[in-house]
């Protein structure tokens, strides 16, 4: 019994070790983001610390009047702009985090964004991770997200092989 | 009694067993330890790690970007562009000889080499010296899409490891290598969606080569140039020419991805992608930021790593946000 308990933490160590042997020596590329992914990026920042501080000016200025929001758990019941404003302005978003973003200009007024979301809702809920997707306008000198459908990631699931915390130039 | 003593003796042998294999990554640990950092304080809030066992006179700290420990590139930093696709008369005007000679002059002797520019990036060291500020082509080669126009990043390395194996370029591991495409050859992992360039490393013939993707930016203007109208007349070449430049200076700087970066995981010139301080002119309008090898840039500023940090478009200039 004690044998096997020895031999396994013998394993064990080694299999660790060797993982951390293998992830420090496959560094990934680094990125030069696109101008776009910059700008949707600030956008999107500037849209979460909207809801983050229950600003409905910024809110309003980024989302258009004609928004709405579908999910996967309610595809075909799709949420205004007001009733996503309510929804987000009565709860608390304590810290959010976007990366892997992707924008293709479809023209130069029209842009698909796509990006992963980490939302932390306080110490109660879990961090929720989302895969979203955008449609961005461009109206006058500003841009206006049109439309947004959102997904939950599995905890199971990896999105791309990123790392945290090291340079990767998405961020 | 016997089985007693042979489940003794066996026990034994397991433990001496054990016992070597926990002293062997032990030890394994202890030269990883002693190659781990110490976590400082930076007085902005967040940790700065430095090497454990020697002092490090060198680095400098506390300007929003921080050491993790790994190599700079000392000395002069050489470079090597690899034309990859059709840089004679491709699908976009770019796709020229005229690209060639432009982006050549912007990394010859008198373009970033040693420009106050490219010196920003001497505030960045490791334990043993400064990153100089001088940058240098030392040698081209073209590569007639030997991998397709459709390339992946393994597909790059190929590109890479091809034009050394080959001889057609050195193997030169105090470099970056450069792989340029035309205008009809995608990167299939991302180019215009998600960048417009990219950096890596990767053991090539034995040794530690430092290489780098960029596209023909005409692919995506909207994504990857700052302008359609150029100071030089030629959108491709001058939106690559900043993607490059952007490369060069984190290559240089971060050229194993373990010495410098930010807490976001940002290097030097991610943190001033798509900035470029006062222009001459316009941005959109062939507006520009700087002058070298007798030609006009639109060049993104660069991080320097003193008074506090910032972006700057000259080593000791003023801090600009955008």
């Amino acid at each position: 019994m004690m044998k096997s308990r020895l031999f396994l933490v013998v394993i064990l160590a080694g299999v660790a070790w060797s993982q951390s042997r293998i992830s420090q020596s496959s560094p990934k590329r680094i990125q030069t983001t696109t101008r776009l992914v910059a700008i949707f990026s600030d956008l999107n920042n500037e849209l979460f610390q909207s809801i983050q501080k229950h600003d409905a000016a910024a809110f309003d200025r980024l989302v258009g009047e004609n928004f709405e929001l579908r999910t996967a758990s309610t595809p075909d019941d799709p949420k205004s702009r007001d009733d996503w404003q309510q929804l987000e302005f009565r709860r608390s978003l304590q810290s959010f985090r976007i990366s892997h973003m992707a924008v293709r200009g479809l023209t130069d007024d029209v842009a698909v964004v796509s990006f992963v979301l980490e939302e932390n809702r306080g110490a109660t809920a879990p961090v929720q991770k989302s895969f979203a997707v955008q449609a961005w306008l461009h109206e006058g000198n500003a841009w206006t997200c049109q439309e947004a459908y959102v997904s939950p990631i599995a905890a199971s699931a990896k999105p791309g092989p990123m790392r945290d915390r090291r340079p990767s130039g998405k961020d | 009694m016997k089985c007693l003593e042979n489940f003794g003796g066996r026990m034994r042998k397991l433990l001496f067993v054990v016992l070597v294999v926990l002293v062997g990554f032990s030890l394994l640990e202890a030269q990883t330890t002693r190659n781990a950092r110490h976590v400082v304080p930076t007085g902005k809030g967040w940790g700065m790690e430095v090497p454990r066992d020697i002092a490090p006179p060198i680095v400098i700290t506390g300007n929003g970007i921080d050491y993790h420990g790994g190599p700079v590139i000392k000395g002069t930093m050489n470079t090597y562009f690899i034309w990859y696709g059709n840089w004679t008369n491709g699908p976009h005007a770019s796709d020229s000889q005229t690209t060639v000679n432009l982006l050549n002059s912007l990394f010859g002797s008198s373009g970033l080499n040693g420009s106050n520019y490219y010196r920003i990036n001497t505030t960045y060291g490791d334990n043993s010296g400064n990153v100089s500020g001088n940058i240098v082509l030392a040698g081209s080669t073209t590569d007639n899409y030997s991998q397709g126009t459709r390339l992946t990043d393994a597909r790059v390395q190929s590109v890479v490891s091809s034009a050394i194996t080959s001889g057609r370029l050195p193997k030169d591991t105090n470099a970056l290598y450069f792989v340029l495409t035309s205008s009809d050859v995608r990167e299939t992992s991302g180019f215009c969606t998600q960048y417009c360039g990219w950096h890596t490393r990767a053991t090539i013939s034995g040794s530690d080569i430092k290489f780098s993707f960029v596209g023909n930016s005409d692919r995506c203007s909207a994504a990857c140039e700052a302008q359609t109208v150029s100071p030089n007349g030629d959108s491709g070449a001058d939106g690559m020419a900043s993607v490059m430049a952007h490369e060069a200076e984190e290559t240089n700087t971060d050229p194993d991805l373990n010495a410098w970066y930010d807490t976001a995981g940002a290097e030097n010139a991610d943190k001033c992608a798509w900035k470029w301080g006062p222009t001459t002119g316009t941005v959109g309008s062939g507006g520009y930021n700087q002058t070298l090898a007798g030609h006009n840039w639109l060049i993104q500023m660069n991080w320097e790593n003193s008074r506090g940090g910032g972006c700057d478009k000259v080593l000791g200039g003023t801090f600009y946000t955008q």
